[in-house]
């Protein structure tokens, strides 16, 4: 019975929503057929993305170098061409610095950034279907609100929750970070625009004919159209957890409980005022970027048709 | 004294309450001789620091004091600055966070640390004058030293002899070297200075016997343009002016570069550095030597060195057994031994009186010539900081202040006697601004 009132609806939903797939092509075909580029154009666009290119992957061809180099070498020499491997000794160095306290950094990080985005997705979809699909008193207030609170920097926002954290006593839980990343105002906006674009309200009305309850119409419907935005919001999220430094640095204390971003910079920290660790920096930041990468991957199917159908509408 | 507001009596009141509490239960006497703490019973500590090796020899205490346990939190380094500031607010203050002297002044001057210049009084003697001065920074003690990093010169044996030049004893000397080795070989500098990083000026000024600020009675003297101030910024004005010093920046990696290929063939260097040299500069292993720091003053020399404390936070409920524990971790001899040795990692040189116990063992065994005399240099360095200098309430903000006018001074788009007037009038507007008497001295 459920199985059928899920299938329905989806296939309905398919159904009533035209345009979609047959838009996508068309576009595609107005773009090959239509004006053709000059050549100058074609020149400076590809001149530009390879600037862009090289902006971007000149830092990671620097970090890749500077992994395999001891520290006799990276201060003596030249910063983008590779000398004798010492990768080995680095990755061994970090595995044993204080008892293999990086691997735990990256194993905190990834139980932050996984629980934190989770949490903040499905609060976010939920939020944002709210805003999207209830028609209610003050609704464009709240969102204006949301819109408006998603411009506040969350440095700015980390010494005020401290305060709020150490009232309650949660301060050094990791409650106390994983609250501030479920609350994420910008994802509540993505989740309110993924509503409006992929759960069509009369398959919801379809579904409140055949009995569902609201709740049932959002988790076994809504959410399901709204994977995709979902993923986006996940992935985003994720890194935006993954990066993050403040919040940690203020509610976090002992290294054990660092995320690898603190644990880095109190690496840094000890380069600059006791001991050369700056090898070990460089090839932790490394190690430290491929959980992300592979998250990035294995997921590039969703989150870029995710970020285009944002576009789209 | 005054210019702080001391918060110490409500620290003392609740040790005293304590006392009354746990009097029945007290544990092991005190082993330390004179170390007599008023509090009794069992009590446990937090301490936040960002050193190697410190949390080993926190174990070490732990095992030997069990009426006093000290939990060791490893904070992220010097951004802790802020944090700590939040948690003194918010009442989740450690009782004791390691500090540089300047923050220490700070935090003293905005009531975020507990007075305990009653209690610690039994430890001053184990300093010396100047690191206790870092903890004292306007007469009331606030934490205990915890390390010294005296300074001294390290240069290029090798290419002194090839221009012709011996280590300089004055910074005239330095000068006249400078401008001789200048002579034959435009590209090779005597000495550095980064852009962004002032403290040049401030060792200069603290070797001249210059005192920026200076408590008097209720007020505090701010003077940047006395004539020992102005001497050691003429120094560095003419380092600039007949472009003498590189200035290799301290957050470019490459910078060790500039030393070991002989492009600039002297520098101020500390304890410390000196573990790290070794692999550093292997172009010029073996070709440097020590000396000590050059003077103004033959007659009284002096040299700067930056302080590491123990600052206890305002909050601390037992401040006599938070001094007791910091007083053993600098000044015991077995734990300085320990955390003296490089293959601590502490980079921490003691603030004690006599430091040749610790000397030989951070000496890098290739970096120098067989002529160095390292050793003596060293103790030397150690003996001879200047204790006039004093860190005021508004130091930290004075030095970011100075941070940005100083990069205009090594681009000779200004001149430091004006940075230095100009200071002197920030300095004073500044402490004005927030309440703390201030005149101008000269």
């Amino acid at each position: 019975m459920t199985g059928d009132v899920m299938n329905r609806a989806v296939k309905a939903g398919r159904a009533r929503v035209p345009g979609r797939t047959p838009k996508a092509p068309r576009a595609g075909e107005a773009s090959r057929g239509g004006v053709r580029p000059t050549r100058r154009a074609v020149a400076l666009t590809t001149g530009l993305l390879v600037v862009f290119l090289v902006y971007s992957l000149a830092p990671t061809w620097f970090l890749l170098v500077s992994a395999t180099k001891n520290q006799t070498d990276l201060y003596s020499t030249f910063g983008l061409l590779f000398s004798a491997n010492h990768l080995g000794d680095n990755l061994q160095q970090i595995a044993s610095y204080h008892d293999g306290v990086f691997l735990r950094w990256i194993g905190n990080s990834v139980l932050y950034s996984t629980l934190g985005a989770a949490g903040s997705t499905l609060i976010s979809l939920a939020a944002g279907y709210g805003l999207a699909k209830y028609d209610y008193r003050g609704r464009g207030a709240l969102f204006a609100l949301v819109v408006g609170a998603s411009l506040l920097p969350s440095t700015l926002l980390a010494f005020p929750l401290y305060l709020v954290f150490a009232e309650m006593g949660l301060t050094n839980t990791i409650w106390s970070v994983l609250i501030p990343y479920f609350i994420n105002p910008f994802g509540v906006y993505l989740g309110k625009v993924y509503a409006d674009s992929s759960v069509p309200t009369e398959l919801m009305e379809a579904a409140r004919i055949d009995g569902a309850g609201e709740l049932r119409i959002f988790f076994a419907v809504a959410l399901r159209l709204m994977r995709t935005g979902g993923v986006t919001i996940f992935m985003l999220d994720f890194i935006n957890i993954w990066n993050n430094f403040f919040l940690p640095l203020f509610m976090l204390n002992g290294e054990r409980s660092f995320p690898v971003t603190l644990g880095l910079f109190s690496w840094l920290q000890q380069a600059q005022t006791a001991r050369d660790m700056n090898t070990l920096v460089l090839t932790g930041s490394l190690l430290s970027i491929i959980p992300l990468a592979v998250l990035m991957f294995t997921l590039q199917k969703y989150w870029r048709s995710g970020i285009l159908m944002g576009s789209l509408k | 004294m005054t210019t702080y507001r001391a918060r110490a009596l409500t620290a003392s009141a609740a040790a005293a309450s304590l006392s009354l509490l746990l009097a029945a239960c007290s544990g092991g006497a005190g082993t330390e001789a004179g170390a007599r703490p008023s509090t009794e019973g069992k009590v446990t500590l937090e301490f936040w620091s960002w050193t190697d090796g410190i949390e080993a020899q926190t174990k070490v205490w732990n095992q030997r004091h069990p009426e006093t346990q000290v939990r060791f939190v490893n904070a992220a380094g010097e951004t802790v600055y802020q944090k700590l500031r939040a948690a003194v607010n918010a009442g989740t203050a450690p009782c004791l966070s390691k500090m540089d002297g300047m923050n220490l002044a700070s935090f003293a001057a905005d009531g975020l640390l507990t007075d305990i210049t009653r209690t610690a009084a039994q430890y001053k003697e184990r300093y010396t004058a100047p690191a206790w001065n870092a903890v004292s920074p306007g007469g009331a003690t606030f934490g205990i030293p915890m390390g010294s990093s005296p300074q001294f010169t390290a240069y290029r044996a090798d290419l002194f002899k090839k221009y012709g030049i011996e280590a300089p004893k004055t910074w005239d000397d330095l000068i006249a070297a400078g401008r001789k080795v200048r002579q034959q070989d435009k590209n090779v500098k005597i000495f550095n200075m980064a852009g962004e990083d002032p403290s040049t000026l401030v060792d200069l000024s603290w070797q001249a016997g210059a005192q920026w600020y200076k408590a008097d009675g209720d007020h505090w003297t701010i003077d940047f343009t006395s004539p020992e101030a102005l001497a050691a910024g003429d120094v560095v004005q003419r380092l600039v002016d007949d472009d003498l010093a590189s200035n290799a920046s301290y957050a470019d990696p490459g910078v060790f570069k500039t030393w070991d290929l002989g492009r600039t063939i002297a520098m101020t260097t500390s304890t410390w550095q000196l573990p790290i040299y070794d692999t550093n500069f292997p172009k010029s292993k073996g070709k440097w030597q020590l000396a000590d720091s050059p003077v103004f003053d033959t007659t009284r020399p002096r040299t700067a060195s930056n302080f590491d404390t123990t600052a206890v936070l305002k909050g601390c409920k037992y401040p006599d057994r938070a001094a007791q524990f910091a007083a053993w971790l600098s000044s015991d001899k077995e734990s300085l031994t320990t955390l003296t040795d490089p293959a601590s990692k502490s980079g921490l040189f003691p603030a004690v009186d006599d430091v040749s116990p610790y000397v030989d063992k951070i000496i890098p065994t290739d970096m120098f010539n067989k002529e160095s005399d390292s050793a003596p240099v060293i103790k030397t360095a150690a003996s001879r900081v200047g204790d006039q200098w004093r860190y005021g309430p508004n130091y930290a903000a004075m030095y970011s202040e100075m941070q940005k006018q100083w990069g205009k001074v090594i681009k000779k788009e200004l001149t430091v006697k004006d940075m230095l007037t100009g200071l002197q009038k920030w300095t004073v507007n500044d402490l004005n601004s927030k309440d703390i008497k201030a005149v101008a001295g000269s």
